[in-house]
C-alpha cells in the first residue's frame, strides 16, 4: 500500500520540529511547507490531508483554504485547519473555516501530538 | 408762665403754614383729566408694571394727587427710624423743611408702630395754630420687605370714605402686582439656573417624552452626538442616536424594564454614528419616569462620551489577544515536548516521572487560562456568538456528569444525579450551556475534599405550573464562600481568599464567563454558601418561548 501524505503548512519553527519529530513513527509521511504559497505548490502534489495553520506571512491560511478549495485538483483534499489564534469557542473563525471547506477546526495548544496523530489517522482512514 | 410749644413744633407749624399757602401752585393741573380719569390712568398703570424706582413713585404721586380732593402727595421712605422723601408734589424746600421738622417726622414715623401696618392711618389731625385743622393721610406700601415706603395725603378735610376705600384697593392692587413681579423673577433665576446647569454640565442630558421624542437636549450632546439643539427636539432618539444594527435599542432597553415596574434605572455602553457619520461609544445611563397606572411617560439620558475608554480597553484586548497568542505557540511546543517525553518514561526514575506530571500540569494550567483570558475579551466584546434554542438539558447534564466521574471518584467524592420526572426542554445554546455545568461541576468537585457534589434539575417555580422554567441547582459539601466575598464571585478575575488556600488552580475567571454565559442565554445564577458547609449554585434557564426561539443575541 501506497504511503499516505500529511502536508503541514505552518511558519512556526517549533511547531514544525514537534510535529515532524512526534510523527516520524507514524504510518504517513509529513511534508512540511513554512508559507501559504509553497503550501499551495506543494498541495499540487495531492496530499491525503493537508493541516493548515491560520496566521502565516503572506497569503493567510483562510486565504490559502479559498484557493486550494478553488482549485480543481485540490479542491478534494480534507484540510484541517490549526490555530493559535483566538479561543476555540471564537465561532467566527471556525464558522469561516468550515464555510470555506475545512473539514475540522483545532486550537493547536488543546491537543497534544499523540491527539493530534489519532485525528490525523482518523481522518486518513476516512477515505480508504 | 404758660406753657410755650417746644421749638421744634412752633417750627413745624409755621412750615405747614407756609406750605398750605403755596400748596395749589405745587400741584400742576394734568391735561385737565377728571378724577375719575385719573383713576382709571393710575389703574391702568397698576396693571402694567409696580417697581420701587424714583421714576414709578413720581408717577403715582402725581397722579394720585389728582384722583383725591387733596392738596400735596408725599412718598417717603423708612429705613432705620430715618425718614426720606421718594417722591412729593411739595417744592424741595417745603419737603426739606416737613421731612427735618420732629414733631411731622413723629407723625410721618407712627405708620407701622400699631403693628397692623397696611392699615391706612386716616384722619390725623395735624395741629397747626388751632385753627385750621388738617389731615395726613398715611398709606403704608407694603411693596417691598426690605424698605418701608408710605404714602402720605395732605387735604383740608378728612378724606371721603369712597377715598379711603380707593387708596385701600389700590395699595392692595400694588402688594399684589409687586409680589406677582418678584415671583417672576425668582422664577426667572430658576430658568435660568436650570438652563445653566443643563447646557455646562460636562455630560449630555436628553430628556424624551411618551413616543420617545427629544425635548431637551442640552450642548455637550452637540458636540457629541453634532446635532443642535433646535436639530435634535422633536426628534425620535434612533434618528439623533443612530445605531446602524439596532436602532430600536431604548425602546428594547424601555420593554426590558417595563416587566419590572420597580426597575426604572438603566445603563449601557452603545456604539452610535453621529450627524457625520463617525462612530462614537457612548455610555447612556437613566431613568423611565412613569406615571400613576406605571406607564412610562418621560426618560431622561444621561450620556457620556466612552469612546477613548473603549478605544483604549480595545487596544487592551487587543493586546491580551496577541499576547495570549504569542504565548499560546511556545505552551504547544512545551505541551508537545512533554508528551513524547512521556511516551518513554522507561527511561525516567520514578520522581524524574513525577516532575514529568507535574510539568505536564502546570502546562495545562497554562492552556486552560490562555484560553480563559481569549473568552473574557470575547465576552467583553460580544463576539460570542449565542443561538437560542429548544434544548433537552437532560441529556447535556448526564453526557458532563459522566465526563466528570473520573476526577470526582479520584477524589472520593460522590457525584449524584437523580433524573427528574418532568419535560426539561429549554432555550439555549447547546454548547454553551454544556460548557456552564461542566464548568460548575469542575468547581464543585474542585472546591470540595469530603461528601458529595449533588445534581439537580427541577421546575423554577413549584406553585405554577405556567411557570416554564428550569432550574439546574449543584450542590457541594465543599470549603463553602465567606459571606464578605460572597457578592463578587462572579466578578472577572475574583478568586476566593478559600481558593487560594487551596490546593487547586485557577485564574479566576471561570464564574464571570459562567454568569456572562448564562445572561446571555436568558438565565439568571445565584449562589448559597457557607463556609465549611458547602455551595449551593443555582441556575434558572430561560423559558423556552416563541421569541427565544432563533433568536440571535450579538
Amino acid at each position: 500500500m501506497k504511503q499516505k501524505k500529511v502536508l503541514l503548512i505552518e511558519d512556526e519553527p517549533l511547531l514544525i520540529d514537534l510535529y515532524t519529530e512526534a510523527f516520524e513513527e507514524e504510518d504517513f509521511a509529513l511534508m512540511v511547507a513554512e508559507n501559504g504559497t509553497e503550501g499551495l505548490k506543494k498541495a499540487a502534489d495531492l496530499p491525503n490531508l493537508i493541516l493548515l495553520d491560520i496566521l502565516l506571512p503572506g497569503l493567510n491560511g483562510f486565504e490559502v483554504l479559498r484557493r486550494l478549495k478553488s482549485n480543481a485538483r485540490t479542491k478534494d483534499i480534507p484540510v484541517i485547519v490549526l490555530t493559535n489564534l483566538g479561543s476555540e469557542q471564537t465561532d467566527k473563525d471556525k464558522r469561516l473555516a468550515l464555510s470555506l471547506g475545512a473539514v475540522d477546526y483545532l486550537v493547536k495548544s488543546f491537543h497534544n501530538p499523540e491527539e493530534m496523530a489519532e485525528i490525523i489517522n482518523k481522518r486518513l482512514a476516512l477515505d480508504e | 408762665m404758660a406753657k410755650q410749644p417746644p421749638q421744634s413744633e412752633k417750627s413745624a407749624v409755621s412750615v405747614w403754614e407756609q406750605w398750605l399757602q403755596k400748596l395749589n401752585t405745587n400741584v400742576q393741573p394734568r391735561y385737565q383729566l377728571s378724577i375719575e380719569q385719573n383713576r382709571f390712568e393710575l389703574l391702568e398703570l397698576l396693571t402694567k408694571n409696580v417697581a420701587t424706582t424714583p421714576h414709578f413713585f413720581a408717577r403715582i404721586g402725581t397722579i394720585l394727587a389728582h384722583s383725591l380732593y387733596a392738596d400735596a402727595v408725599l412718598i417717603y421712605e423708612k429705613s432705620n427710624q430715618k425718614l426720606s422723601p421718594l417722591f412729593s408734589t411739595l417744592s424741595s424746600k417745603l419737603e426739606d423743611s416737613i421731612m427735618s421738622n420732629a414733631r411731622l417726622q413723629s407723625k410721618l414715623s407712627d405708620t407701622g408702630k400699631s403693628g397692623t401696618s397696611r392699615r391706612i392711618h386716616h384722619g390725623v389731625t395735624i395741629k397747626a395754630s388751632e385753627p385750621p385743622a388738617r389731615y395726613l393721610t398715611q398709606v403704608p406700601l407694603q411693596i417691598s420687605p426690605s424698605n418701608e415706603v408710605t404714602i402720605a395725603i395732605f387735604s383740608q378735610d378728612s378724606l371721603l370714605k369712597v377715598d379711603v376705600k380707593f387708596l385701600h384697593f389700590i395699595t392692595a392692587m400694588m402688594r399684589i402686582r409687586r409680589r406677582q413681579a418678584q415671583m417672576g423673577q425668582a422664577l426667572n433665576s430658576e430658568t435660568e439656573r436650570l438652563s445653566t446647569l443643563t447646557h455646562h454640565l460636562s455630560e449630555g442630558l436628553m430628556m424624551l417624552d411618551k413616543d420617545l421624542k427629544v425635548t431637551l437636549w442640552n450642548r455637550p450632546l452637540q458636540r457629541l452626538t453634532g446635532f443642535s439643539p433646535r436639530e435634535a427636539i422633536g426628534k425620535t432618539y434612533e434618528k439623533v442616536f443612530y445605531r446602524p444594527q439596532n436602532p430600536q435599542w431604548l425602546m428594547e432597553l424601555q420593554a426590558e424594564y417595563s416587566q419590572e415596574s420597580l426597575k426604572n434605572v438603566f445603563t449601557s455602553d452603545l456604539e452610535i454614528r453621529t450627524k457625520r457619520q463617525e462612530r462614537r461609544w457612548i455610555n447612556v445611563s437613566g431613568s423611565f419616569l412613569r406615571t400613576s397606572d406605571g406607564t412610562i411617560n418621560q426618560t431622561i439620558v444621561i450620556i457620556r462620551d466612552i469612546s477613548r475608554h473603549k478605544e483604549l480597553e480595545n487596544r487592551k484586548n487587543e493586546f491580551i489577544s496577541i499576547a495570549t497568542h504569542e504565548l499560546r505557540t511556545p505552551i504547544t511546543a512545551i505541551k508537545g515536548y512533554l508528551h513524547l517525553l512521556q511516551r518513554d518514561t522507561g527511561n525516567l526514575t520514578d520522581k524524574q516521572t513525577n516532575y514529568l506530571h507535574r510539568a505536564i500540569e502546570a502546562n495545562d494550567r497554562l492552556v486552560r487560562l490562555s484560553e480563559d483570558l481569549l473568552q473574557v475579551i470575547h465576552v467583553e466584546e460580544n463576539r460570542l456568538q449565542f443561538t437560542l434554542r429548544p434544548v433537552n438539558i437532560l441529556p447535556i447534564t448526564r453526557k458532563v456528569i459522566s465526563d466528570f466521574t473520573p476526577k470526582a471518584e479520584k477524589k472520593g467524592l460522590e457525584l449524584r444525579f437523580t433524573a427528574p420526572e418532568f419535560p426539561t426542554t429549554i432555550a439555549a445554546d447547546p454548547v454553551r450551556i454544556e460548557q456552564v455545568i461542566a464548568n460548575l461541576i469542575d468547581n464543585a468537585i474542585k472546591y470540595t475534599n469530603h461528601g458529595y457534589v449533588q445534581v439537580s434539575l427541577s421546575p423554577a417555580n413549584q406553585k405554577t405550573s405556567e411557570d416554564q422554567r428550569i432550574t439546574l441547582a449543584i450542590k457541594d459539601t465543599g470549603i463553602g464562600i465567606n459571606t464578605k466575598e460572597l457578592p463578587y464571585i462572579f466578578d472577572k478575575f475574583h478568586r476566593l481568599h478559600n481558593a487560594r488556600l487551596s490546593t487547586e488552580s485557577g485564574a479566576g475567571l471561570g464564574l464571570f464567563i459562567v454568569k456572562s454565559f448564562i445572561e446571555k442565554q436568558g438565565g439568571d445564577i445565584t449562589v448559597k454558601s457557607k463556609p465549611n458547609r458547602g455551595s449551593t449554585f443555582t441556575v434558572t434557564f430561560g423559558a423556552v418561548e416563541a421569541k427565544a426561539l432563533g433568536r440571535k443575541n450579538p
